[in-house]
């Protein structure tokens, strides 16, 4: 009743090849990468010493516990959920380093462990019960700050000289944030991207359903997005302690909307697995450095909140604008 | 491993029990190594549990799976079937939209490892989907959101077949065919009967009932839970599955002649009346000169071809030039084949019902009355009575069964489906517009469905039809046969056998695919 004729791949117009390298290059990291690149740009153009490695350190240091804080986000939103806790999270780590390992590192390093642990729980709790992430992040961020003021009721402490030379630790030929920027982003992006446990936890975001089916533990996979979640959180929390010498448990209480923003900016999607290691850290510096510019720029303190946003929107809806471009050319 | 058996399965006596309905009643069944069997039944009657029960993802109550001559109750769940050599393809497809084709690959693929695990799972993939679906046109970069669901079901039959840790030994397809076009699906057949002659065996669930009984060796028939009868397929028609199905006389009481490809009258069949024009497309002829196709008002219109031939976009196009109230005309619209204009507005329904169509959190009545709330509305507010009258009127209309209380999701596949046309049609558009509305839903259901449709256009709606089972055009006034993006023929609905579809789709030439629509979604 049917033929069967030898199909032949379709003959590739070299336009048509030139439109496809252009689709793959123009990644999701893309845009945030080059809005990074602009901001900075223009920063540099209004004060050329932002360029010196003084000035990089300057500008770029209060931003990688904001770094470490969005790829924690990243995590989370590349299992489909949303971390409304990571703000009170960062916190609590900060006031343990500043209050309990002073006095007894090893308890300090054990009561660390714990809350890697208890984002693990958290984990398989919104994995087995099917809990909605929002409400039991919620819930559990006020845990965070509860137990960081019973710890630490006022701002004070001191963090180990250790820390604070290690978290400020800036060598003469390479600023120390530009290592810190690309140690992370490489080793992030090379696991999140191109291993193979990386495509599995990516896709355990998008279709758990999909991923159990090939034979994963999807289990397994929510709590590894929510253990490097933690452990990003433990190192925005360990670089705040450094550059602020002391604990306080509102510290990143900002934290949380910035993250989220990071991270969208960046490139990922509330969809779940859609997310990019370059395109988040990208998105950091997009959403960090926006308010130094406009700063810069002499935009007044009461209207830098509202620039702020603005910019962002305007980021994401060029790139709804790229999206839509990239489609129509594959549809021709 | 496996030298010992003749038998790759044998299912004895099982039975699932869902709450007050038996789903799967005492249920056995043998599939022997290298063969290729196929399950019918309509949906419901329980071929989608048996064979999770037989991959171990649900428990049955009672009974005994053995596969590979190793014996399991069937009373306990496998975490991991493939580690048996049980691969499934499910009816919702389960690929993850986020990845790229060759790392969804390496997900099925648990023997790609080390630093080149991208290519060597996408070389292994490419090896099969080359011979299965030759001229697929998937490249290894593209990511599974940007493809077809054609594509998407070629991936995933491809990735039941590969040479993984462990090599396939069964492998179970439910509806693998459902978005495929004839050849296809005829290439995908030819791979199977080569795997089946290595030893590979297969147990296929499909409502195109032609399939089985020219490829397989053997159907079971199941009806209310029970395997009823297994019938060789050779001796087999679809008159008698139909009948073990307990289906009698639901066929289209619309036959058509039975007319072989060179029997077509005409490739140019024109308006079946002479009522208002509401779609018009135009196209460039050969000559330089513009060929135009209109559609009138009450006609049923079917958009044919192979797959992936511009039928969709031209759809879509239809979709997109129609107005947003009744009788009105928007400037026409362009793509890269046709120019198209519309007159009145239109309701689109559509194959793809998990991800285009229903809303899976709502309950039967709000997702038929949703489309229609702006006319069921006083002050802004929805008039219950006037919902729950219009969610009565189709419930009766279209017969479903159960409460319009219940969830969406409880119902049955194909009766969602009938709830999703319902909403359609209850806004009472002048254009309704369908892509592949009867995928995966069971003979009897299509047959209320093309009952629905002749109800529809009678009443004077126009209606144009995309499918990709070239059996059901009978049931359409006038055929439009699409290659390489342009209408090439037109035939009478009468005329629209498989055979003269296929043959005027593959006319001329040029039978290389082009990617049209897998860019789309």
């Amino acid at each position: 009743m049917t033929t069967t004729q030898p199909v032949t791949e379709p003959p590739r117009s070299l336009g048509q090849a030139a439109r496809e390298r252009l689709g793959t290059a123009f990644g999701p990291w893309f845009l945030p990468t080059l809005a990074a690149v602009i901001i900075f740009g223009l920063m540099v153009a209004l004060r050329p010493l932002v360029a010196s490695p003084t000035g990089l350190n300057l500008v770029l240091a209060p931003l990688i516990p904001l770094i470490f804080a969005v790829l924690a986000q990243m995590f989370i939103i590349a299992a489909g959920d949303i971390d409304l806790g990571i703000g009170s999270f960062i916190g609590l780590a900060n006031v343990v380093i500043a209050v309990i390992i002073p006095d007894s590192p090893v308890a300090g390093i054990l009561f660390l462990i714990g809350m890697v642990v208890a984002y693990a729980a958290m984990g398989v709790l919104i994995a087995v019960r099917g809990l909605p992430s929002i409400v039991v992040t919620l819930g559990m961020s006020f845990v965070w700050l509860g137990v960081a003021i019973l710890i630490l009721p006022t701002p004070g402490g001191v963090v180990p000289e250790g820390i604070v030379s290690f978290v400020r630790f800036n060598p003469q030929v390479v600023p120390g944030v530009i290592i810190v920027l690309t140690v992370v982003t490489v080793a992030v992006a090379l696991f999140l991207s191109r291993s193979k446990y990386g495509a599995v936890l990516r896709g355990s975001g998008s279709n758990a359903e999909g991923v159990r089916r090939a034979g994963w533990s999807v289990i397994r996979a929510k709590v590894s997005l929510y253990v490097l979640a933690a452990v990003f959180g433990l190192l925005s929390g360990l670089y705040l302690s450094g550059q602020t010498g002391g604990g306080d448990p509102y510290i990143a209480q900002s934290y949380v909307l910035l993250s989220i923003a990071g991270v969208i900016v960046g490139g990922g999607s509330f969809k779940g697995g859609e997310v990019s290691a370059v395109g988040a850290v990208a998105g950091a510096l997009v959403v960090g450095l926006l308010g130094s510019l406009l700063q810069f720029i002499g935009v007044q303190s009461s209207f830098q909140a509202a620039a702020q946003g603005l910019v962002l929107v305007l980021v994401l809806v060029l790139r709804a604008l790229v999206n839509w471009i990239q489609k129509v050319r594959r549809t021709l | 491993m496996s030298d010992q058996s003749p038998d790759t399965l044998v299912v004895q006596g099982v039975s699932k029990r869902f709450g007050s309905t038996l789903a799967v009643n005492d249920a056995s069944f043998t599939v022997r190594r290298g063969e290729l069997i196929g399950i019918a039944g309509h949906n419901g009657a329980g071929k989608s549990t048996i064979l999770k029960v037989v991959n171990g993802t649900i428990a049955g109550d009672s009974g005994t799976v053995t596969v590979n001559g190793i014996a399991r109750s069937a009373d306990t769940t496998v975490a991991h079937p493939e580690k048996l050599g049980v691969r499934t393809v499910y009816q919702e497809l389960s690929l993850c939209a986020s990845l790229r084709v060759d790392e969804t690959a390496a997900i099925f693929d648990h023997s790609a490892r080390g630093l080149s695990w991208r290519s060597t799972a996408w070389h292994n993939l490419r090896t099969v989907l080359d011979e299965m679906f030759p001229g697929h046109g998937i490249r290894k970069d593209a990511k599974i959101s940007e493809l077809s669901i054609a594509r998407r079901q070629m991936i995933e039959c491809a990735s039941t077949m590969i040479d993984s840790t462990v090599r396939p030994a069964l492998v179970i397809l439910d509806e693998p065919t459902s978005s495929l076009d004839a050849a296809s699906t005829a290439s995908f057949y030819a791979y199977l009967k080569k795997r089946a002659a290595e030893g590979v065996s297969v147990i296929i669930t499909t409502h195109r009932l032609h399939e089985m009984i020219d490829n397989l060796s053997r159907i079971y028939v199941m009806r209310d839970g029970q395997v009823l009868s297994e019938q060789r397929a050779e001796g087999a028609t679809k008159e008698s599955i139909v009948t073990a199905m307990g289906l009698a006389a639901h066929e289209s009481s619309r036959v058509a002649p039975i007319a072989d490809s060179s029997t077509v009258t005409t490739t140019d069949a024109r308006p079946t009346t002479a009522s208002e024009v509401i779609v018009r497309l135009e196209q460039p002829g050969d000559d330089g000169a513009s060929e135009v196709f209109e559609i009138r008002k009450g006609e049923i219109i079917g958009f044919a071809g192979l797959e992936g031939h511009g039928q969709l976009l031209a759809l879509e196009a239809v979709y997109r030039a129609s107005a947003r109230r009744s009788g009105a005309v928007r400037a026409p619209r362009r793509t890269a084949h046709h120019a198209v204009s519309v007159t009145g507005d239109s309701a689109y329904v559509s194959g793809d019902r998990g991800v285009r169509g229903i809303f899976p959190l709502w309950d039967v009545a709000t997702n038929i009355s949703f489309s229609s709330l702006g006319k069921l509305t006083a002050g802004g507010l929805v008039k219950p009575k006037a919902e729950a009258a219009l969610v009565h009127e189709w419930y009766s209309r279209l017969g479903i069964k159960g409460q319009s209380t219940d969830p969406i999701t409880s119902l049955s596949g194909g009766t969602q489906q009938k709830a999703l046309m319902a909403r359609a049609m209850a806004v009472g558009s002048d254009l309704l517009l369908l892509e592949d509305p009867t995928r995966g839903v069971d003979q009897a259901t299509k047959s209320e469905v093309y009952e629905l449709l002749r109800g529809q256009a009678a009443e004077g709606q126009t209606i144009v039809w995309y499918s990709t089972e070239n059996e059901e055009l009978r049931n359409c006034d006038r055929v439009f046969v699409f290659r390489v993006g342009k209408i090439v023929a037109t035939i009478t609905g009468a005329d629209a056998t498989e055979d003269a579809v296929i043959a005027l789709s593959f006319g001329g030439q040029d039978v290389a695919p082009i990617d049209l629509e897998g860019a789309v979604r």
